[in-house]
Formats: C-alpha cells, sequence, structure tokens
C-alpha cells in the first residue's frame, strides 16, 4: 500500500524537494502529494489513481534532477519509487533485477558482494537507478564496459493507454522493442513510470584500481600553460585514449574557477582484465603533465564530482586504507575497486545548482582554452564565484561501440570527453549572477571558430561536437528550437522517439519541460 | 421552413465572422423580453482575433451602422476571446504550442480603454505544462478565474484574474484521458469548449475526443464533480446554456447532430437529454438574448431554432456563402445575430415574431478570423 505525504505531513517539505534545492522555484509550483510505493503493485495502484482524477504524476527515485522535471508539478503528485530497492537475482539462472529506486552506491554494494558483477555506472551513490540507467548513465567503468543502458536486456514499465488504463508491460527486444529502445537512453519521465531493470548479464567489478591527481596552482598557469594543458588532455582522449588498452583509464578534469587556488586531474586506472598489475598506461598518462607543471599528490579529489562534495562520504565501506605507492615520478593511491568506489559515493550536498552539458568529439582547441581561462578568472562584483567547475571527462572507449547507436537511445556514441559545467550556491540571491555566468560562458564558448555557424552558442552536434547529455538537463537550451537534436542528435533518433511517445502515452501522461513532445 | 442562399462572392463582399466568446456577456446583459431588449445598448467595439494573414488582434468600432478598423494588436494565433466582466480587460488565448521554450500555451490580458477601443498589453501568461493548443475560455461572472479548455494537452487549467487584470499563474489542472471510435479526432481527450453555469462556481465542458461532457468545480482547483458520457463518436464541440440556466445544447461536431438537456444548476448534473437532432448542426450555437430562439450553424448554413418547453422547433436555415463559421453572438436587442467565418463578421438581421433571418452583410473582412468579442 502506497504512502500518501500531503501537504499536511510533516514530511512534506522534505519530501516535496529534490537535492538541488533550486526547486520548486515558487511555492504554486509545489506539487499536492508525495505518494510513496512500496511495490510495483503499488505503483501500478498508485498511477491509477493519480490518472483517473486528473492529475499529474512525476515520477522520482534518486531525486537528483538538476532541473525542476519532477517538483514543478503544480498540484500533482510526485510518484515516488524511492522504496523499491531490490537488487540482485531472483534465483541462479534469472536476470539481475535492479528495482528504479535503488540508489547506485547500494546497487554496486550488492551486485558487488553478492555476485562479483557491477554496473558501468556514475560514481554519485545517491542517484537512483531510475533516472540514471534510462538517460544513458555512465560512470568511471563507461569506457571499459559502455553505458549501464548497453547491458539492459528487459525493463518492467508502467504506461497509461488512450483510455487513461495502467498498462504493466515487461518490454525488451521482443517485446514492444520501440519501448524498450526508448528506455534505453532517452531519459527519465517521458514513456511510464520503470519498475525494474533486468540484465542477463553484467560485467565482473575490477579487484582493484589506481587512483591519482594531478595538480595545477592557477598562481602558476598563465593562460599559455593553461592553452597547453587543455590541449595535452584533449589529444589524449582524443587520440591515444581510443585505443582499447587505455578503456580501463578514466579521468575527469577538475576546472574550478580562480576563486579556488587551483584546478586538477583526477585519475582511476585498472587494466582491462580488472587489476593493477601493468601501470604503464597510467604513467604515460600522469607523465604528460608534468612539463604543464602538474604535481601529483595523494589528497586530491578523484571521482566525478568530488570536488563539490566537502562532507565525507555517508556510505562506511569497511575497507582497508589505501595505499600510497609511487610509480616513477607519481605519486598514486592503490584502492580495492569496491573501497574506492565507497569514497566517491557522497551525494552533492544541500545546494543550489545550474548544470551544463557537452559532448565533445575531438580535444580542446586553443579558442576554446583561452575562451575557458578568461571565464574562469572572470568576476563578478559583489559575487563570489567560489563552487563553479566545468567536470571534463574522458569518455569514448567501449561508449562508442556503433552497434549501439540503433540499439539504444543514447545517440551519442562518437564523442571522446564529456564536459559538464556546474555551478553551486546557497544564498537565493546568487542565482542570478551565477546564472548569468555560466550562460554567457557557455555561450560564447560555443560561438568562437570551432562552432557550428549555422548554430551558434551551443555544441550542436557535427564535425567537433556531439550536443548535450539528457541526464544533465539544461532549460537554457529550450530557448533555441533546435533543443532536441541537441540531446538527441539531428537523425533519425528523435522522431522515432516522438513515434514511441504517441504509441504509449497518447494522452502525454508523463510530461516536463524537456520531454519527448509530439 | 424556408431556406435562403447567398452566392460565395456576395458574402465575402459584405460578410465576416464570429466566435461563441464573449456570449456570456451578452446573455447577462440581455433583457428578459423583446421589447425591453430593444433598450439595451449596442456595443461598441468588436474584437476579432485572426490566424492568418494579419495575425492578431483586429479591433473595430461600431458606429451605428457603422465598423471601422481602429487598431490591429499583433498576437500568436488567437483562438479565443473574452471580456472581463468589467468590460476593462479584454483576454487572448492563444493556439500555440510552445510559450517561452516551453510545451504549452499562453493567455494575453490587454487592458480594454472603454471610451477608445484601444488595447494594451497588460501581460501573457503561460499555461502548464503540456497544456499545447488551447482552444477555448471562459471568465468567471465575478471576474476572479478564467478557465481554459486545451485541446492539443488534454486539459483544463485554472487561471486567477488579479485586481488589476492581470493574470496570475494556473492554480488548477486537470489532465483528461480518454478517447473514441473516430480515429482521426478521438485519439485522445480534446477538451472543446466550456461554459460556465449559473452559480458560477462550476463550468460545463465539452470534450470532442473522449464523447464526454464534464461539470467541474472551480472552488478548490479543479475537480469534476459529475460526468456524462455522450454517445460514441459523436464529438461534443460547442456548448449553449439557456439564460435560466436549466437548458444545455450540446452541438457535436463529429456525428452533426445536436443535443438538448436538462442541467441541474443546484447539483452541477447534467440530466435528462431532452432532444437529439440528427442533421448538420455540428457546428457553433448561439442562444438569443430572451432564450424563446437558438441558433447553430453548419456547413455554412446558419439554422433558426424555437425553443419549447427545452424542444426545439426548426424555423429556417440561410446559407451564408462560407462553409467555415466557428461562431455566432444574438446582439442584446434580440434582433441581429453576428456571425464569424474565416473571412471576418456578417450580421444578420433577426426578426423574432416570424423567426426569419435575413441575408448576411459583411461588417468585418479579416482573412483567417478565427474567434470573436464585443463590448
Amino acid at each position: 500500500m502506497a504512502i500518501v505525504v500531503s501537504r499536511q505531513d510533516p514530511r512534506y517539505e522534505t519530501l516535496n524537494r529534490g537535492h538541488n534545492l533550486r526547486w520548486p522555484a515558487v511555492d504554486a509550483d509545489a506539487v499536492g502529494r508525495i505518494v510513496l510505493c512500496e511495490s510495483a503493485n503499488d505503483a501500478a495502484e498508485a498511477l491509477q489513481q493519480i490518472v483517473s482524477s486528473g492529475m499529474r504524476p512525476t515520477v522520482r527515485s534518486g531525486a537528483h534532477c538538476y532541473e525542476d522535471f519532477v517538483v514543478n508539478n503544480p498540484g500533482g503528485a510526485i510518484l515516488d519509487m524511492s522504496l523499491l530497492t531490490a537488487v540482485g537475482k531472483a534465483s541462479q539462472g534469472s536476470d539481475y533485477r535492479i528495482e528504479s529506486g535503488a540508489l547506485l552506491w547500494d546497487v554496486y554494494t550488492e551486485l558487488y558482494k553478492r555476485y562479483g558483477v557491477t554496473l558501468p555506472g556514475g560514481s554519485c551513490g545517491t542517484v537512483g537507478a531510475g533516472g540514471h540507467i534510462s538517460g544513458g548513465g555512465y560512470g568511471l567503468l563507461s569506457r571499459l564496459h559502455g553505458l549501464t543502458c548497453d547491458w539492459l536486456t528487459s525493463v518492467d514499465i508502467l504506461t497509461v493507454d488512450a483510455k487513461g488504463k495502467v498498462i504493466p508491460r515487461t518490454v525488451d527486444g521482443q517485446h514492444d522493442p520501440d519501448l524498450f529502445r526508448a528506455c534505453r537512453g532517452a531519459g527519465g519521465g517521458n514513456f511510464g513510470v520503470i519498475t525494474s531493470y533486468n540484465f542477463e548479464k553484467l560485467p565482473p567489478a575490477p579487484t582493484e584500481v589506481m587512483q591519482a591527481y594531478v595538480e595545477f596552482l592557477w598562481a602558476d598557469t598563465p593562460v599559455e600553460r593553461f592553452v597547453h594543458i587543455m590541449k595535452t588532455f584533449g589529444d589524449y582522449w582524443e587520440k591515444r585514449g581510443q585505443k582499447p588498452d587505455t578503456w580501463g583509464l578514466f579521468s575527469v578534469m577538475n576546472l574550478s574557477h580562480q576563486s579556488h587556488e587551483g584546478f586538477g586531474i583526477s585519475a582511476q586506472f585498472c587494466n582491462p582484465d580488472g587489476t593493477c598489475r601493468n601501470l604503464s598506461v597510467l604513467n604515460e598518462y600522469l607523465d604528460l603533465f608534468v612539463p604543464c607543471g602538474g604535481v601529483t599528490t595523494q589528497s586530491g579529489p578523484v571521482g566525478i564530482s568530488s570536488a563539490l562534495k566537502p562532507q565525507a562520504s555517508p556510505h562506511n565501506t569497511g575497507r582497508n586504507p589505501a595505499e600510497t605507492v609511487c610509480v616513477g615520478t607519481h605519486t598514486m593511491r592503490r584502492r580495492t575497486w569496491f573501497s574506492a568506489t565507497g569514497d566517491d559515493a557522497g551525494g552533492p550536498g544541500s545546494s543550489h545548482g545550474k548544470y551544463k552539458s557537452v559532448y565533445m568529439k575531438r580535444g580542446f582547441s586553443e579558442a576554446e582554452a583561452r575562451c575557458m581561462y578568461k571565464h574562469m578568472h572572470r568576476t563578478i562584483p559583489g559575487v563570489n564565484l567560489r563552487g563553479s567547475v566545468f567536470e571534463i571527462d574522458s569518455y569514448g572507449g567501449a561508449i562508442n561501440r556503433k552497434e549501439m547507436l540503433t540499439a539504444t537511445s543514447a545517440s551519442q556514441r562518437s564523442s571522446v570527453i564529456k564536459m559538464q559545467p556546474m555551478t553551486f550556491w546557497s544564498d537565493p540571491e546568487e542565482e542570478a549572477p551565477r546564472s548569468k555566468w555560466i550562460r554567457e560562458f557557455y555561450t560564447e564558448l560555443y560561438s568562437g571558430p570551432d562552432a557550428d555557424p549555422q548554430h551558434p552558442g551551443v555544441p550542436y552536434p557535427g564535425d567537433k561536437y556531439e550536443g548535450c547529455y539528457i541526464n544533465y538537463p539544461d532549460k537554457d537550451m529550450l530557448a533555441y528550437p533546435y533543443w532536441p537534436q541537441l540531446y538527441y542528435g539531428a537523425g533519425d533518433l528523435y522522431p522515432f522517439l516522438q513515434e514511441v511517445k504517441r504509441k504509449y502515452d497518447p494522452n502525454n501522461i508523463f510530461h516536463h519541460a524537456m520531454s519527448i513532445r509530439v | 421552413m424556408k431556406r435562403d442562399s447567398l452566392s460565395r462572392r456576395s458574402f465575402v463582399r459584405m460578410a465576416g465572422f464570429a466566435s461563441l466568446v464573449g456570449q456570456a456577456a451578452w446573455l447577462r446583459n440581455a433583457a428578459g423580453s423583446s421589447s425591453q431588449a430593444a433598450e439595451v445598448q449596442r456595443p461598441k467595439f468588436v474584437f476579432v482575433g485572426a490566424a492568418r494573414r494579419v495575425e492578431g488582434v483586429h479591433v473595430y468600432a461600431i458606429t451605428g451602422e457603422r465598423w471601422r478598423l481602429l487598431q490591429i494588436v499583433p498576437s500568436a494565433a488567437p483562438v479565443s476571446l473574452a471580456a472581463h466582466p468589467s468590460g476593462r480587460t479584454l483576454y487572448v488565448l492563444n493556439e500555440v504550442s510552445e510559450f517561452e521554450g516551453l510545451p504549452c500555451g499562453s493567455v494575453e490580458a490587454y487592458g480594454l480603454d472603454q471610451d477608445t477601443g484601444q488595447l494594451d498589453l497588460l501581460g501573457r501568461q503561460g499555461l502548464s505544462l503540456s497544456a499545447t493548443m488551447p482552444r477555448h475560455m471562459a471568465i468567471a461572472p465575478d471576474g476572479k478565474s478564467l478557465v481554459v479548455a486545451v485541446h492539443g494537452g488534454g486539459a483544463y487549467n485554472l487561471l486567477a484574474v488579479l485586481e488589476d487584470g492581470r493574470l496570475g499563474r494556473v492554480r488548477g489542472i486537470l489532465k483528461e484521458t480518454g478517447s473514441g471510435p473516430v480515429a482521426k479526432h478521438q485519439e485522445t481527450a480534446h477538451p472543446q469548449s466550456i461554459v460556465f453555469d449559473s452559480t458560477g462556481r462550476r463550468v460545463i465542458a465539452a470534450d470532442l475526443g473522449s464523447d464526454q461532457m464534464s461539470v467541474i468545480s472551480i472552488e478548490d482547483g479543479l475537480e469534476v464533480t459529475a460526468r456524462h458520457a455522450m454517445p460514441a463518436g459523436s464529438g461534443p464541440r460547442h456548448l449553449a446554456l439557456h439564460p435560466d440556466g436549466d437548458l444545455l445544447y450540446v452541438a457535436n461536431a463529429l456525428d452533426g447532430s445536436l443535443a438538448g438537456f436538462e442541467y441541474d444548476s443546484v447539483t452541477g448534473r447534467i440530466a435528462e437529454r431532452r432532444l437529439q437532432m440528427r442533421g448538420s448542426f455540428g457546428g457553433a450555437l448561439g442562444l438569443h438574448p430572451t432564450g424563446e430562439f437558438l441558433f447553430s450553424a453548419a456547413r455554412g448554413e446558419i439554422t433558426a431554432w424555437r425553443i419549447e418547453a427545452g424542444a426545439l422547433e426548426q424555423l429556417q436555415s440561410r446559407k451564408t456563402g462560407a462553409e467555415d463559421i466557428s461562431g455566432i453572438i444574438p446582439l442584446p436587442d434580440g434582433r441581429e445575430i453576428l456571425v464569424l467565418t474565416g473571412e471576418g463578421v456578417a450580421r444578420m438581421k433577426f426578426n423574432g415574431v416570424c423567426g426569419r433571418l435575413d441575408q448576411p452583410e459583411i461588417m468585418a473582412s479579416v482573412r483567417g478570423a478565427r474567434c470573436f468579442a464585443a463590448i
């Protein structure tokens, strides 16, 4: 039986928000109720009741949506799946099943301890499986093993037919294959309520990883050196990083605003066999940054978003401590993969945030690097831009298997870098200047000589860029009539998704500002 | 019954078109009898929303028999107009699928100078997400709320009207589902039109997509208080509520029928069906201010009916020369009706004694006209 949290309930003020405290922007946007489901049957019954009463359902699992797609639902109902957390196999021969409310860290824990396998998902452990996988989630192992949605075998989903009746479906390559494909990367809140994901097989978890952090001080980094660092980073991932022996290397540049002392590059590495017996690839990579003034340290951030998580990880893995080792000239930490993953699994904190995204098919040009340097040194009177960062991820490898283009709805399969510009604040007064800063930065960056002159201001898919990531949604993109092409490519995918939308959600029950439009 | 016709050329030269919107204000002002109606103030201004050629709201001043174009206010795809009961604000519903990048339609509020007819934009308010391609709106008799029927998104929206006439944010959403057997038009719910009942606290709504009528309370958001299923494939499209508030007429666009129901304004229930006229009557409706006559439109023809104890006696049908009649507004003096087609607004004189409609005269040529109001 679902738990209904109404406006009068003391839990309402907590549950009507997600991790990004920007939303709901005003009280008038807030939902009328939150319905917490404890089973797939609960979800079906609750969804039927919501639809039949003329309310709008929005769906959430981990509550990490960057924009207001879930909590901006005036008088409507959030169908909260966060109590559907089962992970495992029903029997020895059955598929791995992950319920949509399971958090990534719990997914990793269960899969590792019970089966020794993992999902190549994100490093933020409090992200929920529901939105992460449906949007084509990726993480530190994705260059080695592909996207999370690449491994899907089937999806359990509730849809609503033309008459308003809730229809439970299990979709796979043979049953409603069009809807199955749409659930593999098109993003949440589009077609129905996913209650669980099923995987016939999953990749083995690495035994161990090496982690390293290269630090640069802004004070020692004039613009020429900065350009060199960016080009070095980008060139590696554009060329060397596409060779299979490097696919176990994942690296993140945390490019912070100059209000921070410096910036850095994190790296996590294992060989394709999940061991660290041969470190030549990692050493080769770290060597590249020595001439740029980079110093490897053992104290810097490692995983995605770590720079933004001052709080300790909420997860105690009971693991062995890291072993600090020196390999050649570099200091690095040897960790078990499980403990390394647990350390990076903290949430994003309770702050307000604005996010953008970019897929890059090539490394950085000098013009791009100079633009980034300029804006990372920009100051705005009365505004401290601390907490503003571009996270620049290595990409490609196994993700870029072209056969996944038609099997899934994740269209970006040629990129070598994925970038996430972000800025965080706690005082609501800072929203306007910080949003302006990041918007102007982004617009100028994609209006330079590398940009498509027909689509200035955005990384329109072409020779250099491959658009944006739907799991990092950015409503600023709605200013461009071709925003769907940014997220789904300029080919046949978006029209396909529109057909799926018409077929399985004819009433457009599931919608938000950037949902598939018909 | 006598049928008259008018050549398309002469019609185009003379005629124009109207919409159902604005009728509520007329009915409230209308006198209870023909003799009293003659003393009712005549309209000073007519507003015509056009979605083609010169897109926007065309404002006409009426002086005696003369209509004069005062102003054309740019507006995106106006599809429904509603005048505030104060006469100081005009609302324009935009039949669009996107507003400020979001998937929704919008409503504009214009300050209206009651002396000059000048419209000045007060603001534009987006509808709820997915409320695309709205079709019709009505303003509450107390002037505090506006209800929108949304064709594209299959929904109704409730908006607050602020003291200065501007619109507040959407404060009530009713998301509909349902379908019908006519696949081309009934793949999902398509709310079409709404009319306030005599309490002013409920609207009666017609949904072409789901063959359904609904009674919806506006007191605490939007809440369905009663449903009434129409024949499958009928496609309810236009509504007219008798000035006494107890008779409801429904024009069904898909099967062309015209239905009449008793309506209980105390309980808010659509009760017994009083009539079902098969034929070509599925277009716009208009009620004579006395409540003695109903006008219907379909296939370029206006039909006058006498209302006898809820039943209808067909009096006359007259071709207008244009196929796409989208609205009828009987004027408060009871002697004329305004008819809206895609060519503009035409006036037809009406003799309530013999029930005869005269030939249409074009008063305003507005290509692509979709909606109409008069103050």
